[in-house]
């Protein structure tokens, strides 16, 4: 028996199929990661994580806007600025790929506008430190972040009609 | 025993290898093309050519696993190859005017001489834009019909845009009696184009005249309005223009022709 093993674990077909398994194996795990990091699996779900860590970004530019003598920290809070437009734009472009799929889907498009209008605001409000308007940002920065819960909740809503439709499918 | 592992030796493993290339080799296609499409969709490319382009990769990438899989089990594919290069050629020149549709389809999306939405006139067809599909262009005209040219056809004809400038100018003409004070008149339309709330002030409105029209002084008024209000004005303008000359006692002509007899020597 153990010199059939040693002849089948020798042979040359063997070891080829051997380097195939784990080669595909080690590309598919790559791969999936690369999936799984880019949430198109499940891009409702990726999408709400990234609108979470926009919700942060917001934060530290409001902090940097509301606080005494917030125009010397300008140049930090257009740094900031800077993270918010890119996470608005990872959120933005899984939404946009979920709506590819799916135009009819006014949840997810009322929130993708939601997202959409969010370095806006944020732009402007820092645009009136620098000019040192007399704007009550702290109501501006409140309206956004009850924005923001609102296109989660929209994106849950959505994420929850979809398990439905999957169900009833089934 | 002996044959078993003979058997395995010589194809069993290769079958195996086989097997594992097609399972693990489609699964990773399908994982590429989901972050291929998010890419393509995300680099604003239109959703027609999205599709196109994430099947073409799909088609391509399936075609090379499975000459891949062919060489794994030692079979030529040189042969498969010329087969297929063949067969594509043939295939090419039998549909080449659909082929010819794809390929206007996507210079049309490249080259965005229009979008969705706009009101467009092609040869001889006016409508909005629905659809720009890849082997058609789908209109809709002012009377609700749908129109669905081959992009072929939309590629090789003159093509007028009337959305993409935010504004038009219109251009309205007056025929007055030659009886008439040109001036007064004049000065009448121009007050009419002036207030009217959707014509713009800047270009300014300009109204001219000339003596070319055999009965009539020939009035031409030029006016700017939003793209969006051009035939709110014109129907408006045109109305206006009308109702003012006549509460002025201005006179309209209509075409006179004077006939003289001449009485010959005798009769």
């Amino acid at each position: 028996m153990n010199e059939y093993l040693v002849r089948i674990t020798t042979s040359e077909s063997f070891l080829a199929f051997a380097a195939t398994l784990i080669f595909m194996v080690i590309l598919y795990a790559i791969v999936r990661y690369f999936t799984y990091r880019s949430g198109v699996n499940d891009l409702l779900k990726k999408a709400d994580m990234r609108i979470v860590k926009l919700k942060k970004s917001v934060r530290k530019v409001r902090v940097l806007c509301t606080t005494p003598g917030a125009k010397s920290f300008l140049f930090s809070n257009v740094k900031n600025l800077k993270t918010v437009i890119r996470r608005q734009k990872k959120a933005s472009r899984l939404l946009c790929a979920y709506l590819f799929d799916d135009r009819d889907d006014k949840d997810v498009a009322e929130a993708k506008a939601i997202v959409d209008a969010v370095p806006d605001t944020c732009r402007s409000a820092i645009v009136n430190v620098a000019e040192e308007g007399g704007e009550n940002l702290n109501v501006k920065f409140d309206e956004l972040s009850s924005e923001i819960e609102r296109a989660r909740a929209l994106l849950i809503k959505a994420k929850d009609l979809d398990r439905k439709k999957e169900l009833l499918q089934l | 025993m002996e044959t078993f592992i003979t058997f395995l030796d010589n194809i069993g493993f290769s079958i195996l290898t086989v097997i594992v290339e097609l399972v693990f080799g489609y699964l990773i296609i399908k994982n590429i093309l989901k972050q291929i499409k998010v890419l393509l969709i995300a680099s604003k490319m239109d959703n027609s050519l999205v599709g196109f382009v994430v099947t073409l990769l799909k088609f391509g990438m399936m075609l090379c696993l499975i000459l891949l899989c062919l060489s794994t089990l030692n079979i030529p594919i040189t042969g498969i190859i010329s087969a297929i290069s063949a067969a594509t050629l043939a295939i090419g020149l039998a549909l080449k005017d659909i082929l010819s549709s794809v390929a206007n389809g996507i210079m049309l999306v490249v080259n965005c001489p229009f979008k969705e939405g706009d009101y467009v006139e092609i040869g001889s067809v006016s409508g909005s834009i629905k659809e720009l599909k890849l082997l058609h262009t789908v209109l809709t005209t002012p009377d609700n019909k749908q129109v669905m040219l081959p992009n072929s056809q939309v590629f090789a004809t003159s093509i007028t845009n009337f959305s993409v400038n935010k504004t038009r100018r219109m251009e309205i003409s007056v025929n007055v009696d030659y009886a008439e004070d040109p001036e007064k008149v004049k000065e009448m339309l121009l007050g009419v184009a002036n207030s009217h709330e959707l014509v713009l002030q800047d270009p300014a409105p300009i109204c001219h005249y000339n003596y070319s029209k055999d009965s009539s002084i020939y009035f031409f008024v030029r006016v700017w309005t939003k793209g969006s209000d051009y035939w709110t004005v014109n129907w408006d303008l045109n109305e206006q223009l009308t109702k003012t000359l006549m509460e002025n006692g201005i006179q309209i002509p209509f075409p006179q022709v004077t006939v003289s007899y001449r009485k010959e020597a005798g009769k």
